[in-house]
């Protein structure tokens, strides 16, 4: 910790001192060379800070900061929901579009394929196709086997054959 | 006749700037969050030496420094609305600014994790912690041109935690009262003067150190 001559000397230089306490400083740093140098010391290397400082800023190219400045800007403005959408398709279409089409494919590949056969919902116990045709019921299995069946009624009227 | 039209409002445009110009900050700010754009642009021509300033003290890197800079004004045009007036526009700013700093460098890896803990007393501080003072010949301003005097203060300056960094920088070059360094560094006034005592300590002796160098490279 530094001592309290020090803090003061320190708020003294940095003009933090109230009126009468930085009049004591004052007279003291008048009567004492040591403690005169160190204030000597704290203006020197403030100056060299400062120099320092100023010569960065020289060599530094202010030009384009405000172009710079103005396109960051510009970059946080909410655009309208058109461009939105759009910049948002350009930026990430590819991706979603790759992303759906693999989901799909893994819901191709994973679905169940030995389904349970269909329920027969309903039961034809009789046709009536009236006294002048003959009624015949077929049930012909799918390709896939048991998957699917297809029912087909066959009417036949006895005096104009062949008609369905 | 479009002459004159475009006369009249050029010269329309260069008084409006030429108000904004001589605006203080505060209605400056008051213009800008309205949206105009003429008066923040008065904003960051009147503080980016300032802010470049302390961004190149921190990091002492150009490119770096114009980063942080930029982002800097970024970011105050993005809280404008923030902004309440109960500090100055130039403290907010410098927050900002040696917040990114701080960020940048915690980003690269250069900052120096473990800082000075201002609140504990430090031994190694007691026993020759006073603040040096400079004869003529231990004089690192007077024994070294000023190129060389620049790069001391330099190294000096990377020798230091980043927070004893900021509260130098903002001292010694833009002269902030202890007040509105605790505001910036969001600390005790305590805290800063500690801060500034270790940092100006710390600074003399990297100086000095350079100094003994040279003059040993010379003998």
């Amino acid at each position: 910790m530094a001592s309290r001559d020090d803090r003061d000397l320190q708020r003294y230089f940095d003009g933090e001192l109230p009126a009468r306490r930085a009049r004591q400083v004052r007279e003291r740093i008048e009567t004492s060379p040591d403690d005169g140098g160190r204030i000597a010391a704290l203006e020197s290397m403030q100056e060299a800070v400062r120099d320092a400082a100023s010569h960065a800023a020289d060599r530094a190219d202010f030009d384009p900061l405000w172009a710079r400045v103005q396109r960051g800007i510009e970059r946080e403005k909410p655009l309208p929901l058109g461009e939105r959408l759009g910049y948002w398709m350009r930026r990430w279409g590819v991706v979603v579009a790759a992303a759906t089409a693999v989901v799909l494919a893994v819901i191709i590949v994973l679905r169940p394929t030995d389904l349970p056969p269909p329920r027969n919902d309903v039961v034809i116990e009789s046709l009536d196709v009236g006294p002048e045709a003959v009624g015949t019921i077929f049930t012909i299995s799918d390709e896939a086997g048991d998957t699917g069946k297809t029912t087909v009624i066959w009417v036949t009227e006895t005096s104009a054959e062949g008609e369905q | 006749m479009s002459a004159i039209l475009s006369l009249d409002s050029f010269l329309s445009a260069t008084a409006t700037f030429g108000e904004a110009v001589t605006a203080n900050d505060n209605t400056l700010v008051a213009q800008a969050r309205a949206g105009d754009q003429q008066a923040f642009r008065v904003l960051v021509q009147r503080y980016q030496r300032k802010v470049y300033g302390v961004a190149f003290g921190m990091l002492h890197e150009t490119e770096d420094a114009m980063d942080v800079t930029q982002e800097a004004f970024i970011r105050v045009h993005r809280y404008l609305d923030r902004f309440k007036g109960s500090s100055s526009f130039f403290t907010w700013l410098y927050r900002i600014t040696v917040n990114l700093c701080i960020d940048h460098l915690r980003r690269e890896g250069k900052a120096q994790t473990v800082d000075y803990d201002d609140s504990v007393s430090h031994p190694e501080h007691e026993s020759g912690g006073q603040l040096l003072p400079w004869s003529m010949d231990t004089n690192p301003a007077k024994a070294m041109d000023r190129k060389e005097l620049r790069e001391a203060i330099d190294r000096a300056l990377s020798t230091l935690s980043v927070k004893h960094r900021a509260v130098i920088l903002m001292r010694e070059v833009e002269g902030l009262s202890y007040a509105e360094m605790a505001r910036v560094m969001q600390c005790s006034k305590g805290t800063i003067m500690s801060r500034l005592f270790h940092a100006r300590r710390r600074m003399q002796v990297a100086l000095l150190d350079v100094l003994e160098e040279k003059k040993k490279t010379a003998a």
